[in-house]
């Protein structure tokens, strides 16, 4: 049986002892945010975004100064506002409405939004993307690599990593292109049955839909427990794309309530990040985008960098512990053989 | 094929703490405090249910005013956020090292190990993940403390933690 709190407890002195394990994962957070940061200001629609935040403040504020005046409590409408303003997140709210109604009377100009759309913003916008999507990508593989490295106890200078991770990183791409068709090829075949059984019968392919469903969820957890150890599998073991999902599901036959564990665990992890760290950190970095006082975009920086460095932190450590659950598993497997 | 250390940088770090209470363990309590496990009293649901109720009056709700107050006052919503992770860090630090939450020290309860030492950080941290899980299956995860022989909830089963009394 894998022992959980072993590997977690491992897998924290792990990134206590090599810190800079986390500095891919910092890079692959940090690249996105500024590349985004980047397309507002060059685009042009940053003044434009806080112009229209700081209309839309102001109209919250009268709505505030309105529902907190005492004076106001016994008008007939206030029930109404306070509902609305209270549940302005809810479609049944007026406040959408009456914010559109605002910003229709203060002439404000959508316009200058579609004289932005234009090709060079539009080719800045996928080349940008492109450069995210790739950089996440290689730094994902850097600190597979490092990890990987960490644990068989190499040196971690900066040409060995890039070595090491340029030695992986066709492997892991050809590995995602085999997983995505192995996930993707079910479901695109189901949709297929499915809407052509619609075509024969109404209620068969009504039923169908229902059907195809609960396959699918079966097999998308079935298929995502046996391959939960390809990563690992492909870097621990230097293996080849293909060659590492055929380990993985291997590895996991018959042990499959150990695998939920740990995926379990991984997803507390996740939960805990993204209730902790993740959310915060996406919602000051679209604050300091909308935000026009230098004072609270200071802070809300000073607050991006912290929550930064630990989602970096955090998001490293699930991956170090996804790799030492793996080791420890393998052992097991091993042991039982 | 290279060879795995399965233990990194370990060679002096315990990761069970040692039956020997003087043995470093990582972030852990001191020896002196210790509980002894020869005959523990676990505390079950109810009491642990009164302690938590404490920790919401004690903690969780001064630190609601006083987040509401300062985003209000100044209308940064991140530092709304700092003060929610600062009473993250703040009961993990408490159950690591100081044995347990306002609301347990004060009804006499004590978050430890199998040894009876207090947990350390990274048990901590992953008893705090365990919550999240415990709380995500409905609860069941903290219901469980009512029927376990040792009143261990999801969570305490996870980093092997135990709620005994002082």
């Amino acid at each position: 049986m894998v022992d959980i709190k072993k590997d977690f407890t491992e897998s924290f002195e792990i990134l206590k002892n090599h810190k800079k394990i986390a500095i891919p994962i910092f890079c692959s957070l940090l690249l996105p945010i500024i590349l985004g940061f980047l397309f507002f200001q060059l685009s042009g629609f940053s003044p434009l975004i806080k112009e229209l935040f700081t209309t839309i403040n102001d109209f919250d504020e009268q709505k505030t100064d309105y529902l907190l005046d005492l004076d106001n409590v016994n008008d007939n409408e206030y029930p109404e506002e306070l509902i609305n303003y209270i549940g302005k997140d809810s479609s049944s709210s007026n406040y959408n409405e009456e914010l559109g109604e605002y910003l229709i009377n203060g002439n404000y100009d959508w316009g200058r939004y579609k004289e932005l759309l234009n090709v060079q913003n539009l080719i800045m916008l996928i080349s940008f993307l492109f450069i995210s999507i790739i950089g996440s990508f290689y730094f994902s593989c850097m600190s597979f690599a490092i990890i990987a490295m960490a644990f068989k106890n190499q040196d971690l200078n900066f040409d060995k990593v890039i070595e090491v991770t340029n030695n992986f990183i066709i492997r892991l791409f050809s590995m995602k292109i085999l997983m995505f068709f192995i996930f993707m090829a079910p479901i695109i075949l189901s949709i297929g049955i499915v809407v052509s059984l619609f075509f024969i019968n109404t209620i068969i392919g009504v039923l169908s839909i229902l059907l195809f469903f609960i396959l699918i969820f079966a097999y998308l957890i079935y298929f995502g427990l046996r391959l939960f150890f390809s990563v690992p599998a492909l870097f621990v073991d230097n293996k080849g794309a293909s060659s590492s999902i055929k380990l993985s599901y291997n590895l996991t036959k018959g042990h499959l309530k150990q695998v939920i564990i740990i995926g379990l665990m991984i997803y507390g992890i996740n939960v805990f990040m993204n209730s902790v760290i993740s959310q915060p950190l996406y919602n000051s970095s679209f604050n300091l985008l909308i935000e026009i006082s230098w004072i609270k975009n200071i802070i809300n920086f000073m607050v991006i960098s912290i929550f930064l460095v630990l989602e970096s932190f955090v998001f490293t450590f699930e991956h170090i512990f996804l790799f030492r659950s793996y080791i420890d598993f393998k052992e097991i497997d091993n042991i039982i053989k | 094929m290279e060879e795995i250390n399965t233990n990194p940088d370990m060679a002096n770090t315990s990761q069970e703490p040692s039956t020997n209470s003087s043995a470093p363990g990582p972030v852990t309590a001191t020896p002196g405090d210790s509980i002894d496990m020869t005959n523990p009293q676990y505390q079950g649901f109810w009491i642990r249910f009164v302690a938590a109720l404490l920790d919401g009056l004690i903690v969780s709700l001064p630190v609601g005013i006083i987040q509401s107050g300062l985003v209000w006052a100044t209308g940064i919503d991140s530092l709304g956020y700092l003060i929610s992770l600062a009473m993250v860090i703040f009961i993990i630090y408490m159950e690591g090292i100081q044995g347990g939450t306002p609301g347990k020290l004060i009804m006499g309860m004590r978050i430890v190990n199998e040894q009876g030492q207090y947990i350390g950080i990274p048990s901590a941290i992953l008893r705090y993940i365990g919550k999240i899980l415990s709380a995500l299956i409905l609860l069941i995860g903290y219901f469980m403390i009512g029927w376990d022989p040792k009143k261990q909830g999801l969570h305490d089963k996870i980093a092997k933690s135990y709620v005994v009394k002082k």
